[in-house]
């Protein structure tokens, strides 16, 4: 064992995740539980790896032994675990699901047309007191064009022609904490499906989706309680389009922790309970499921 | 098991670019600081090297994990031990980017970004008082950091350094040498927090909401076996609105001082007698601080 040159397997382990990193850098696979902002510093780092590894070839001054290859070869293997079933999907992913089957507002759970091919939208909110466009353009996360062009909606579903305001469910969540914000307005929210046993005795389910801050080791669900009558039985991660509108919920304590609050990695908006007027099922995973966190305190997709 | 890959994945390449960043800037100090620059500024005034300690990390902005190269370079190069373990045990929380992620992490509490910083500064101070008292100096380092930190001048070619007397091939060694004896740690401190993280039932959690009298040393458990970085950790704790303030601040307080993590580059950096005291003494004061805090705020 001892006569293995070690050093040299070290550098050629090193040498192989820097080219790794360098090749994942700008691969969408990275976003999905690494926070953007460490990608520039991941394609920093594959390239000082490079250098590492090339000057740890050649060094014929450093003791050799079995604890480096091994903790690079672990490294290596748990990214390719997390990395390869990822590829297989991408590869093998079928076309994103075009659902356009509007039936009548009678129906209580209708579904309403919306491709959910555009990637980047999360909630949309219309509301008249929305439509000041300088209250629009202080948010960063405000409308844009492609979402403007809402989907076709039903006779008696006025279309949010104007004052559509596009952010996402984290953000909602803490706006609705500090300014009450959201109540009364029509959202839509695409989010997954949570159960715990405190919301199923309720009839209720979570509707969250994954924020991250800095990796997924720390990510945590943040969304709303939304109320489950009328549903069919949802499992959990399901992902859902839904239109509703936030209502305040008295039946909430007032003080204290409500018993769905217990779970630490669970945040659902305050006082307020999702009631939902439509909705559609996405089958499958969205292709961005988290909301990342930014240094500026905003929230953002990628 | 993929669960457990993707903890472990992401906290590797979470930490991996830190690492790199603080094994670079040891790697810089070591080519750059005059060896007896530190000791000669600092001749006779150890209180004033301690205090620029305390507050190196408003300069060197890292987390935990990039200021353990930066403190054991310091230390080698003569600087004075109140000031590497100063920065050591407080510049991981008393840093620019740290504090403000604390202050985004609690909007309505801006007082736990006070108190998270005051309680690191006294932890550390007092901390490395006592280190000061009670380790001979020169022997805070393992006898084996000690000889990784001069590999540059080893003799086995005759005396003569190895590499070559470009300045910059010289820093990118020295952060070589650094960076590769603390990755495997890191990789190993990632294996065990990923181990806890997925093993760990949510019932643990929800046991410390129900027990405010256990919540500040479970709360500390819990942040050891994390080994959250210190950039991030303020969102976990901001996240578990259950735990009294007190608790969450004892969690903010331990994780950038000792987690499984640190303690694997503690225990291979450090002499038996200062990783005695860096186990034993934060984990105290932070405990007590937090409990007579848990006190007064409720």
């Amino acid at each position: 064992m001892k006569r293995l040159p070690w050093q040299r397997i070290e550098a050629a382990c090193m040498g192989l995740v820097g080219a790794g990193l360098l090749t994942l850098f700008g691969h969408d696979w990275l976003g999905l539980f690494l926070h953007p902002r460490f990608h520039g510093m991941i394609a920093a780092s594959g390239t000082l790896l490079l250098i590492f590894s090339w000057r740890a070839w050649r060094d014929r001054c450093a003791r050799s032994s079995l604890e480096g290859p091994l903790a690079w070869a672990a490294a290596m293997i748990t990214i390719l675990i997390v990395f390869l079933p990822h590829q297989i999907t991408l590869m093998t992913q079928a076309p994103p699901p075009q659902i356009v089957v509007p039936t009548p507002a009678s129906t209580p759970f209708s579904s309403f047309a919306e491709t959910s091919s555009s990637s980047s939208m999360v909630a949309k909110i219309s509301s008249s007191s929305m439509s000041s466009s300088s209250e629009m353009a202080s948010s960063s996360l405000v409308s844009q064009k492609k979402v403007m062009s809402t989907p076709p909606h039903h006779k008696e579903t006025p279309a949010p022609a104007t004052g559509v305001q596009r952010t996402n469910l984290p953000w909602m969540v803490s706006e609705l904490r500090n300014h009450n914000w959201g109540l009364e307005k029509e959202v839509w929210v695409r989010g997954f499906v949570h159960r715990q046993s405190a919301l199923n005795q309720r009839n209720e389910i979570g509707l969250v989706r994954s924020l991250i801050v800095c990796c997924a080791a720390d990510a945590i669900a943040i969304g709303f309680r939304m109320t489950a009558e009328n549903l069919p039985r949802y499992e959990n991660g399901q992902w859902l389009m839904v239109r509703g509108h936030l209502r305040p919920d008295p039946s909430e304590p007032k003080s204290g922790r409500a018993p769905w609050e217990r779970n630490p990695d669970i945040f659902y908006g305050k006082g307020v309970l999702f009631v939902p007027d439509s909705l559609i099922p996405i089958p499958g995973e969205i292709p961005d499921p988290y909301v990342f966190y930014q240094a500026n305190g905003d929230f953002s997709e990628f | 098991m993929t669960n457990f890959c993707l903890q472990m994945a992401s906290v590797v390449l979470e930490a991996l670019p830190f690492l790199l960043l603080g094994s670079l800037i040891s790697g810089f100090l070591e080519v750059f600081l005059p060896s007896d620059w530190l000791s000669r500024t600092f001749a006779g005034e150890s209180w004033r090297a301690g205090f620029w300690g305390l507050l190196l990390g408003l300069v060197i902005p890292t987390c935990e994990c990039g200021s353990v190269p930066i403190m054991r370079r310091l230390l080698a190069k003569g600087a004075p031990p109140h000031l590497a373990f100063a920065y050591l045990l407080a510049g991981t929380v008393v840093n620019p980017l740290v504090l403000y992620s604390t202050w985004m992490a609690f909007p309505h509490k801006p007082w736990m970004v006070a108190l998270r910083a005051g309680m690191s500064l006294v932890v550390a101070a007092l901390t490395t008082t006592v280190i000061v008292h009670r380790v001979p100096r020169g022997k805070e380092l393992a006898p084996r950091t000690r000889l990784e930190l001069h590999p540059l001048h080893c003799s086995c070619h005759g005396g003569a350094s190895w590499t070559g007397g470009n300045r910059l091939w010289r820093i990118l060694d020295s952060a070589r040498y650094d960076f590769t004896a603390m990755f495997r740690l890191l990789v190993l401190g990632a294996t065990l927090a990923a181990v806890v993280k997925t093993g760990l039932p949510d019932q643990a959690w929800i046991f410390l909401q129900d027990h405010p009298l256990l919540a500040v040393p479970g709360m500390m458990v819990l942040s050891f076996l994390l080994s959250l970085c210190s950039e991030a950790d303020a969102f976990v704790a901001a996240a578990l609105n259950g735990v009294p303030s007190a608790a969450q601040l004892a969690f903010l307080a331990i994780g950038p001082v000792l987690d499984i993590k640190l303690l694997l580059m503690y225990r291979r950096t450090f002499a038996p007698q200062t990783l005695r005291i860096l186990l034993v003494m934060p984990p105290f004061l932070i405990l007590v601080f937090s409990l007579l805090l848990s006190r007064c705020l409720s």
